[in-house]
């Protein structure tokens, strides 16, 4: 017997929902997390902490700071939209897109090198192309995201009302980012 | 009842744009940093290990908001 006076709802209001939703969320980052420490682990059975001296250490560092700013404007995209800032969501949206693309461009000339030098066929290609592609296949991916929230919240959609679907979107680019933050030591630091 | 809004929480909009730079601004000192006892050090696993953790969580907690999950609102 409940003694409750609140009345028994039935299905989720916004609130619930939201929390549901970040639920969701979260169990899928951790999805990704046994994901992305499967290829991290791989990494250092096959090849322990050695990285070859032709790595690029430079333009791993300048990737990184990329990626970092990327964060940073998807934050302020995040806070924009929350304060109903709807200019600034989409300024701060198309800066994200522009910095995760900067960043796949980065990649691709990063692959350019790296294949001279140690091509996917030897032990710390293998671990350095799959875990790198599978990062970047993750931005591909954000970037189609963030794409998508910022068509769909051109016409002022989101907002402060409905902030859900930005919400989850920047999310998710952030995870993109903290994965980035172990492989980059991974790689060419450890 | 309203729902919870992210991103904003305590503070004006100013005030979570600057908590927002001061984030990212940690994080480039952190990756600076790492960067540097790389290069300068060899096998530098261990000294890099709180760096790595110390990044991850400011990302979990000012960007992700993590605590959202155990309060239900923004922090």
């Amino acid at each position: 017997m409940t003694t409750s006076a609140e009345p028994i709802q039935h299905g989720a209001g916004p609130s619930r929902q939201r929390r549901i939703n970040q639920l969701g969320l979260w169990l899928f980052f951790a999805s990704e997390t046994f994901l992305f420490g499967a290829f991290i682990s791989s990494r250092f059975i096959t090849s322990q902490t050695s990285t070859p001296e032709d790595l690029n250490q430079a333009l791993a560092l300048a990737l990184t700071i990329v990626l970092l700013l990327s964060s940073i404007s998807a934050y302020l995209a995040e806070t924009a939209n929350a304060h109903d800032d709807h200019r600034g969501f989409r300024i701060y949206t198309v800066a994200t897109i522009t910095l995760g693309a900067l960043f796949l461009g980065g990649v691709a000339l990063e692959w350019k090198e790296a294949l001279e030098y140690f091509p996917p066929g030897t032990i710390y290609g293998t671990a350095f192309f799959s875990l790198v592609g599978l990062h970047a296949f993750h931005v591909l991916t954000g970037l189609i995201a963030l794409a998508v929230i910022l068509f769909l919240g051109k016409e002022g959609r989101f907002g402060s009302k409905d902030s859900w679907p930005v919400e989850g979107v920047i999310k998710y680019w952030h995870f993109v980012d903290l994965a980035w933050v172990i492989i980059y030591p991974t790689l060419y630091l450890f | 009842m309203t729902a919870v809004t992210p991103a904003t929480g305590p503070g004006t909009y100013n005030d979570r744009v600057r908590l927002g730079w001061i984030t990212a601004a940690l994080l480039a000192v952190l990756t600076l940093i790492e960067y540097a006892v790389a290069i300068n050090v060899e096998n530098p696993l261990i000294l890099l290990l709180p760096f790595v953790l110390a990044k991850g969580a400011l990302i979990m907690d000012f960007f992700m908001h993590i605590r959202k999950l155990k309060t239900g609102g923004d922090h």
